[in-house]
């Protein structure tokens, strides 16, 4: 293994900390840029990023949900809507 | 779905001035359609995590609505999600209150874990090795802990951001971020175990 200068070693630490949150798309612009920046020339680095992208991409196919479900929680949400209209239309 | 037209005499946006803004004018079930019904496929997949159970969770979502539509007069519709998402975790909470709390359970079944690739363009060996992948993701997933389980569903199944998933659960953002940390990792040790991806380590 070769080694890994201090300045080296302390920008994959910095990249390792924002790494989830670069992800995630939630870091701040800066940290996005410096965490693209050292993804781009260092492979440890960019391995890492590319598993833990892969393990998103596997995880978010699975977030598929019932259609029926979703269909009657709809009518559910349209009755109450409903309700408030034919109360108003009993007013005299 | 929503009526406009002006009725004499009933309540709601009717007797508004015409200079008032649509905000202030909405009826109830104008607010609910705008701020509330785009909400109703986050709320179910979220109550999904929590409760795990199809039906419970539906009865969670339909409770949430409830009290949603009862409040909805006092929302500023600033950040409809997070404020939706406040009510379904105090729904949550109140029904664990009599019941079991299944948050805090084993996980009961993994019956879904149905690899479909129908049509896939991809070759044969990639297919197999990305079912792999997949597969073991989905035993880590399920052998974590169930609060970190939990965080990375919200985030990476249901889509949400970690702030709305700290809304979700009632944790700070910070909290979100490091159990989803420790998640992943775990998730990528077994991947490693498994000869799927590389192993990485700082000197």
């Amino acid at each position: 293994m070769s080694l890994m200068s201090p300045t080296e070693l302390a920008r994959c630490l910095r990249t390792a900390r924002a790494l989830q949150r670069y992800l995630d798309g939630e870091a701040d612009d800066l940290t996005a840029a410096r965490v693209a920046a050292h993804l781009e020339v260092c492979r440890r680095c960019g391995l890492q990023a590319q598993t833990y992208r892969a393990i998103k991409q596997a995880l978010h196919g699975r977030g598929n949900v019932d259609e029926l479900a979703l269909r009657r929680l709809r009518a559910f949400s349209g009755s109450l809507t409903e309700s408030e209209r034919n109360s108003d239309e009993d007013l005299p | 779905m929503e009526s406009t037209g002006a009725r004499p005499g009933s309540r709601g946006v009717t007797d508004q001035p015409a200079a008032s803004s649509d905000d202030r004018g909405n009826t109830s079930s104008a607010a609910f359609a705008r701020y509330v019904e785009p909400e109703i496929t986050v709320l179910y997949r979220v109550a999904s995590t929590l409760v795990r159970q199809p039906a419970d969770a539906q009865d969670l979502v339909q409770d949430t609505l409830v009290r949603a539509y009862r409040a909805i007069d006092r929302f500023d519709g600033a950040h409809p999600r997070a404020w939706l998402l406040t009510i379904l975790r105090n729904t949550h909470r109140n029904r664990m209150r009599t019941r079991l709390p299944r948050l805090l359970t084993v996980a009961e079944h993994q019956d879904s874990d149905v690899l479909d690739r129908g049509g896939d363009p991809r070759s044969a060996e990639d297919v197999v090795v990305d079912a792999q992948f997949e597969a073991v993701v989905v035993d880590a997933l399920a052998a974590l802990p169930t609060m970190h389980r939990v965080v990375v569903q919200l985030v990476d199944v249901d889509g949400l951001s970690y702030a709305e998933a700290a809304e979700a659960l009632g944790i700070p953002r910070g909290t979100v971020m490091s159990r989803l940390h420790r998640a992943r990792a775990r998730i990528r040790t077994r991947l490693v175990a498994a000869g799927l991806v590389p192993h990485r380590s700082l000197p």
